[in-house]
């Protein structure tokens, strides 16, 4: 759905569309946790159990980090720039 | 690990956490205690060394502080909380045709603001040192560790000075309930979840809002416009950007802020020293530009101060700074077999190399932030609004709360963090400060025994 035929709603200053964002909180909750819950495999894999935490938390970040990218690389920010 | 190994990887973290903020930073609405606590909680939970998570702090506080003021001098639009003071000064300012000279006084003032706040809390803290053991033990007539009778007498001194007074007053203990009856049902003393949701709060509030029927207050017909001011070639030296009086004020309001910041708040500090020096100013323009640039310098200067005095030196979260966005050092943490990573910091390190690594991630981020905001301040917002949209920023910092709440305490843990920063949002939205919920969060086994 494009961004202009969508509910628009003002948050902290920013407009954002209503399904946008559903998009991007789906794509960055499901990457972080789809990491997180694939931790104990990867140290599994790597032979350091002791690492389990530590890299559940690495991890879950990197996904949400992912997430932000794809969001940012999908979703087309509605701010209108007019540059005097 | 040999100091020069630690140099090269303090660099590249502090490279990046400067890259990073200053684009988080020039975003609106992102909170700065909401943008920077995950990320660093994150990285310490994860077993990261606390010294160059130290550094990587120190570069993310000197670009966001720096950054967020660009959109401000530009369109108008505060980066962040710390930001919104200075929209009234960058007004007048645009009023007049002077957009690009406060553009250049902000940038370089917070630049000012670190290096004097790092040059009078690093060595104060390390002198104040022996001062931490005293806080640590109990003493007194509530028989409460040193520390506790200081946060909860800053809990009251935030509370007296907010918007909603009573309101203030009157949220600590039922605050603290909250905070004390979710870690008996989760059965054991969480944290990570019930900060990060306090942090969130007003932004999840809001969100929610959206699957509310009664929204209609906040619906929009068409996308955000943004004016952005022309700017011309601006000099590389800082010396050309400020007059000597800006300097001074400057560098005597970051000094005295920076070591304020321990107990008081950061935002309060801001908004009651620009406007004394706005109001002792005739002249409607001299005034604005001149309270500009102090508020950007103590932006930066408490910031540094409110993190490093109870880091270093009491070893306990004493004001909003430190029971906020730094919270994440003194925070128990199972990687460190329960130690902070504060503790961790100290015991790994030696006093010259910390404030070795400490002054070199600062003045470096600084250097760094100065370059790139005063060279590219206009095609950086002009990247910023076009390319970054809100709803991923907004989704990328609920998903990471929603994991660490879910490590924290499981299931039980989110729904935590929903109810948490639903009540916390609710206090905000009224006028309470935020620094308020956070002093109540770490003394809230000490303000629910006075009950029973």
């Amino acid at each position: 759905m494009g961004g202009a035929s969508q509910d628009l709603y003002e948050i902290f200053g920013e407009v954002i569309a209503e399904y946008d964002f559903l998009k991007a909180f789906l794509i960055t909750v499901i990457l972080a946790f789809l990491m997180y819950f694939s931790a104990p495999q990867i140290v599994k894999m790597l032979g350091r159990e002791d690492l389990l935490n530590a890299l559940r938390v690495t991890l879950s970040a990197l996904g949400a980090f992912l997430g932000f990218i794809i969001s940012t690389a999908i979703i087309e920010p509605k701010r209108i720039v007019e540059e005097g | 690990m040999e100091i020069a190994s630690l140099l090269v990887q303090v660099t590249l973290l502090t490279t990046f956490s400067v890259l990073l903020y200053i684009i988080i930073g020039m975003i609106p609405g992102t909170d700065e205690t909401a943008t920077i606590a995950p990320i660093t909680l994150a990285f310490l939970a994860a077993g990261f060394d606390p010294l160059l998570i130290l550094a990587w702090f120190m570069g993310t506080i000197v670009a966001f502080k720096a950054a967020d003021a660009v959109p401000t001098a530009l369109a108008a639009i505060p980066g962040g909380v710390m930001a919104v003071p200075q929209v009234p000064d960058a007004l007048v300012a645009r009023k007049h045709g002077y957009s690009e000279i406060l553009l250049r006084k902000g940038i370089t003032a917070s630049v000012i603001g670190t290096i004097v706040a790092i040059a009078i809390t690093l060595p104060l803290s390390f002198s104040l040192a022996p001062l931490g053991d005293l806080l640590k033990n109990p003493a007194g007539p509530l028989n409460w560790p040193g520390w506790v009778y200081l946060i909860v007498a800053g809990t009251l001194l935030l509370a007296v000075m907010s918007k909603a007074k009573i309101l203030a007053l009157l949220a600590i203990f039922p605050f603290a309930m909250l905070v004390q009856g979710l870690r008996g049902l989760y059965g054991h003393s969480a944290f990570i979840s019930i900060f990060l949701a306090i942090t969130v709060g007003p932004i999840l509030y809001e969100l929610l809002t959206l699957i509310s029927p009664n929204n209609h207050h906040l619906k929009r017909k068409e996308y955000a416009r943004i004016k952005l001011v022309k700017t011309g070639k601006i000099s590389l030296n800082p010396l050309h950007h400020l007059t000597k009086v800006e300097v001074a004020l400057s560098s005597v309001l970051a000094g005295l802020s920076g070591i304020l910041a321990t107990f008081m708040s950061p935002v309060g500090l801001t908004v009651l020293f620009g406007d004394l020096v706005k109001e002792s100013q005739k002249d409607e323009l001299k005034g604005s530009l001149m309270a500009y640039a102090v508020r950007d310098a103590i932006k930066n200067a408490t910031y540094i101060g409110g993190t490093l005095i109870p880091l270093i030196a009491l070893g306990v979260p004493t004001g909003p700074m430190s029971a906020g966005p730094a919270h994440p050092f003194f925070a128990e943490l199972a990687v460190f077999g329960g130690s902070t990573p504060r503790d961790v910091l100290l015991q790994r390190y030696s006093t010259p190399t910390i404030m070795l690594v400490t002054v070199y991630a600062t003045i470096f981020a600084a250097v760094l932030a100065y370059l790139i905001l005063i060279k590219y301040s206009r095609q950086l917002t002009r990247f910023v609004f076009k390319k970054v949209p809100a709803e991923a920023l907004y989704a990328t910092f609920l998903a990471i709360v929603m994991v660490l709440a879910y490590n924290d305490a499981g299931l039980a843990g989110v729904f935590g963090s929903i109810l948490v920063g639903l009540i916390s949002a609710t206090f905000v939205r009224n006028g309470v400060s935020i620094g308020i919920l956070f002093m109540v969060l770490v003394a809230a086994p000490y303000l629910v025994g006075l009950l029973f």
